[in-house]
This record gives C-alpha cells, sequence and structure tokens, in this order.
C-alpha cells in the first residue's frame, strides 16, 4: 500500500509544477530547521509565541514601551536646513502627535508628571508634539520620534526614592555639629579682634 | 723563576713540544688573517652604508653587505591595509529603488518569491563566482520608496533600515550563504541544467562568515527562528509601523528553502532533463545519504 501510495504521490506532482513550487516540499537534510531547533517555540518566523511586549500597559503599571501607531498622528513635512531642489521636494521630516488625556497606552500615574515636565512641547489643546528632521530617510527620522516619545516618557516615570530614617538623622547630625563648629570660630575670631582694641578697664 | 716553571712542565707533561708550551701566543701570518685588527677592519669595509655613517638597520639585516644601498627587505613596500583581500568576500549591492523599480517595470513577479536566479535573469546583475562575488547585498537607498511586499532572499544586508523598510510593507527577508559552486549553478541556472550536473548540495559558510548567519537581527537563514520573531516585533516598535498579522498572509510568506537546498522545488541530487522535460534523482542508498546529510 505504500509503495502504491507513493506511486500515486509522485506522479500527481509531476503533473503541477506550479503546485510543486507552492506547497511546502518534503526535502529535509540533516540541518533542516527542525534538527537545527528542536526546542523552539515554533518554527515558522511569522507566527508564534514573542516575549517582547505586544501590548498596551495598562493604567497602573509602569510603562512597558509600547506605542500603538494606529493612535499617533504621523504626518510628512518638509525638512528645514539646506539641501537644493531635494530638501525642497522631498517631505522627510516627520511631525508626531498625540492627545495625552486620551492616551491609553500611557499609564495615568505617569501623565500629571509628563504634562508638568514637558510644557514647552503640548499646546493648548493638550496635544504632545514632535518633530524631526535630522536624517534624509523617512523611516529613520520617524524611529527617532518614537525613541525621543519612549525616552521621555521613561524620564517622567522615574521617582525619586527619598531619604530614609537613618540618612535623614545623619543629616541632622552633620548640620548640628557643623554648626556648633561654626559658633566656637566665631567667638574665637571675635576674641581675636577684641583683644586689639584698646580696653575700655582703668588701671588704676 | 722561570725554570722552575719548565722543570715542572717536564715532570707533569705527557710529551712536551714547542706547541704544547703555554707560552705566549706567536702571531703567525695565518693567526692574523683569521684575526683582523682595528685598522684591517676598517679598511676591508665599505666607506658607504649604514656601519660607517653610525646608523644601523633594523636586527636581520647585514649592514656589511648594505654597502650604500638599500637592503632587499626595505626596498620592497609594506601595505598592511591589504592583508586578506584574496580571501574577502564581495557582494554587488542591489538598492531598495532598483527592486521596487523592476518590480513596477514587471520584470520580477512579486506573487512569487523574489531570490539569486530570479534577480540574476534581468541581466542587470554580472556575477563571477571565480572573482570571490558571493551574491547580492541589500542597500538601503530608496527605503521610503518601497512599498511592495515580497519573499526576498539575498546574500548580505548592512543596514536595519533596509530590513525595516520591507517588513514594513508585509514582506520577509532572509540572508543566506552561497558556496561557489551552488553560485555558478544559481547565476545562470539554463547554462547549468544544460551541462548535466547533478543540483549540488549547499556547503555551510565559513568560520568567519557564521556568525552574520546565525543572527537574528541580519535575518539570518541559521538563525532561531525564535529570535527572528521577536527581532521582527523590536524593528516594528522602533520605526512605527504595524506587523501584519501572520494568518492573512499567504503561503507564500512562509516559503523556505532548506539550508542544504538551492532551488525552490528541486533537491539536491537530482538531475534535470530540459530536453525530454524529466526529471532523473539517484536510487542508489550511498547518494541518497549524501544529498540528505
Amino acid at each position: 500500500m505504500n509503495i502504491i501510495s507513493n506511486f500515486v504521490f509522485r506522479q500527481s506532482i509531476c503533473l503541477s509544477t506550479r503546485h510543486l513550487l507552492i506547497n511546502n516540499r518534503t526535502y529535509k537534510s540533516n540541518l533542516s530547521y527542525d534538527k537545527l531547533f528542536p526546542n523552539s517555540k515554533s518554527l515558522d518566523t511569522l507566527s508564534g509565541p514573542i516575549t517582547a511586549p505586544t501590548n498596551e500597559s495598562t493604567g497602573k503599571d509602569k510603562f512597558n514601551g509600547f506605542i500603538p501607531t494606529d493612535k499617533l498622528d504621523i504626518t510628512h513635512r518638509h525638512a528645514r536646513g539646506p539641501g537644493g531642489q531635494h530638501v525642497n521636494k522631498t517631505l522627510s521630516g516627520v511631525e508626531i502627535r498625540f492627545h495625552i488625556d486620551s492616551a491609553t497606552w500611557i499609564p495615568d500615574w505617569i501623565k500629571p508628571r509628563f504634562r508638568d515636565m514637558y510644557q514647552s512641547r503640548i499646546n493648548r489643546d493638550g496635544y504632545f508634539i514632535i518633530f524631526s528632521d535630522e536624517t534624509r530617510h523617512r523611516l529613520l527620522n520617524q524611529a527617532q520620534c518614537l525613541d525621543r516619545i519612549r525616552a521621555l516618557i521613561r524620564d517622567a516615570s522615574i521617582i525619586p526614592k527619598g531619604l530614609s530614617e537613618e540618612e535623614k538623622k545623619t543629616i541632622e547630625q552633620r548640620k548640628q555639629s557643623a554648626s556648633s563648629e561654626r559658633v566656637i570660630r566665631k567667638r574665637m575670631h571675635s576674641l581675636n579682634k577684641q583683644d586689639r582694641k584698646s580696653s575700655s578697664i582703668d588701671l588704676n | 723563576m722561570p725554570i722552575e716553571r719548565g722543570l715542572q712542565y717536564l715532570r707533569h707533561m705527557q710529551r712536551v713540544t714547542l706547541k704544547n708550551l703555554p707560552m705566549p701566543l706567536e702571531k703567525t701570518d695565518k693567526w692574523k688573517k683569521e684575526h683582523p685588527d682595528e685598522n684591517t677592519i676598517k679598511s676591508i669595509m665599505s666607506r658607504k652604508g649604514p656601519i660607517s655613517r653610525n646608523s644601523l638597520p633594523p636586527y636581520g639585516i647585514d649592514p656589511i653587505q648594505a654597502e650604500g644601498r638599500l637592503p632587499w627587505i626595505l626596498t620592497v613596500p609594506k601595505e598592511p591595509y591589504y592583508e586578506g583581500v584574496e580571501e574577502a568576500r564581495q557582494y554587488l549591492p542591489i538598492s531598495l529603488r532598483t527592486l521596487q523599480r523592476l518590480i513596477d517595470l514587471r520584470r520580477i513577479n512579486p506573487d512569487k518569491p523574489v531570490d539569486l536566479p530570479v534577480l540574476c535573469n534581468t541581466k542587470l546583475f554580472s556575477i563571477q563566482p571565480d572573482q570571490r562575488q558571493f551574491g547580492l547585498q541589500l542597500t538601503d537607498e530608496g527605503a521610503d520608496l518601497f512599498s511592495t511586499p515580497i519573499n526576498l532572499e539575498i546574500q548580505w544586508v548592512a543596514s536595519e533600515l533596509a530590513i525595516a523598510a520591507i517588513e514594513r510593507c508585509g514582506g520577509v527577508l532572509t540572508t543566506r550563504y552561497f558556496d561557489p559552486i551552488s553560485l555558478s549553478a544559481l547565476v545562470d541556472a539554463k547554462k547549468f541544467f544544460e551541462r548535466g550536473e547533478p543540483i549540488p548540495r549547499c556547503d555551510t559558510p565559513p568560520i568567519n562568515a557564521i556568525e552574520y548567519y546565525t543572527d537574528p537581527k541580519q535575518r539570518g537563514y541559521l538563525a532561531n527562528p525564535d529570535l527572528i520573531r521577536e527581532e521582527r516585533q523590536r524593528l516594528a516598535q522602533k520605526y512605527g509601523y504595524k506587523l501584519p498579522d501572520s494568518s492573512k498572509l499567504s503561503p507564500l510568506f512562509h516559503l523556505r528553502k532548506d539550508p542544504r537546498q538551492i532551488f525552490y522545488g528541486l533537491e539536491p541530487g537530482w538531475l534535470i532533463n530540459l530536453k525530454d522535460q524529466t526529471i532523473l534523482k539517484p536510487t542508489d542508498n550511498k547518494y541518497q545519504t549524501f544529498y540528505h546529510s
């Protein structure tokens, strides 16, 4: 049965060569992918599990770095600077805008800090604007804008740790010791100055 | 006293001759030839050259034989920037701009996988395997213009921007190594089939290329598919585009050659007869094991 089915299989392949191209052939050498990577989760490079973040970060978490590009307003504009006809004609500058309050992909506790820190980039309607025209390629300028957005959000999400009880105590102690030393020094200096004056005591 | 000394010699030595006695050396002519003094040395040595000018050449070079000229080993210049040029691999450049142009002019069909024989059949690139050329490389000029999804197989990619430009449109890119024998079969496929040789089995890359072809960042064909997926996601987030849904993609983009395979749909070891439109496959066990190893 096996031999007959093999024969039939081969004949059907010879009949349609295009079918041959499109279907996955069964040629597997010693270096085929299932032998090179037996422990991989999925041998397909297009579909399978990924460890990098693929979804937005929710309201209370840290910012996980994912930016949904559908929700950003990306426009291509003219770049600035010298360059003649090329810079006048091609739109290689990239401007990205988004409304901060309605952005679901930024955690809520970062938003007020973000608005505080980057007032100069935010307009009256509450839109955050960033523009880049530093390279000749539109893709690279877009990458730079997104990189800056991520860096700014990350900077806004850093909360200083604050001082612990022990640290506060040591700081107070140092202040006190410094001030007491200062007082002693002052008193000695004033004694010096007094000795230089003529004394007001009558020597009788 | 000298007489006592002489008598001692007579007592202790077996034989006393003129040559045996420890006398002050008699400087015969023969001795003088072997031990020339300072003045004779000066008269023998040349008046020119590094020795006479008190500037000796580096160790290993004979100053006496220099005789006023540079010794041979210093006359031949050193060119350290050409080191390794005999083994260096060359890749002919193809930009994204030319690719888009070829697709627009319908010289390349984006509905079929685009690899080296397809690009060489356009007769725009003349790749010579005996001149240390190993295929094509992708440059990033025209990255903003590129807008067709294709399944591309190229031999080298130098910039991340080129990879991002292809994946942004929904395409797939792999970098693949071909050794010179396989390359001569790929560059002119029809001529190779007319020669009547079986399809060769592709070798693994040389040691200085293995790091490149196992790197997921360059989409090497020997890289781990898990890591390649991560890199695709990373580039999508970096450059600001969305990856297409993999279930909606046509099976064209899932096509991939085995690391030993050269042509899509043809196995190594097969003999192709273009005249009779047949394929001859080896049945002997030893050939089968070789071509499947």
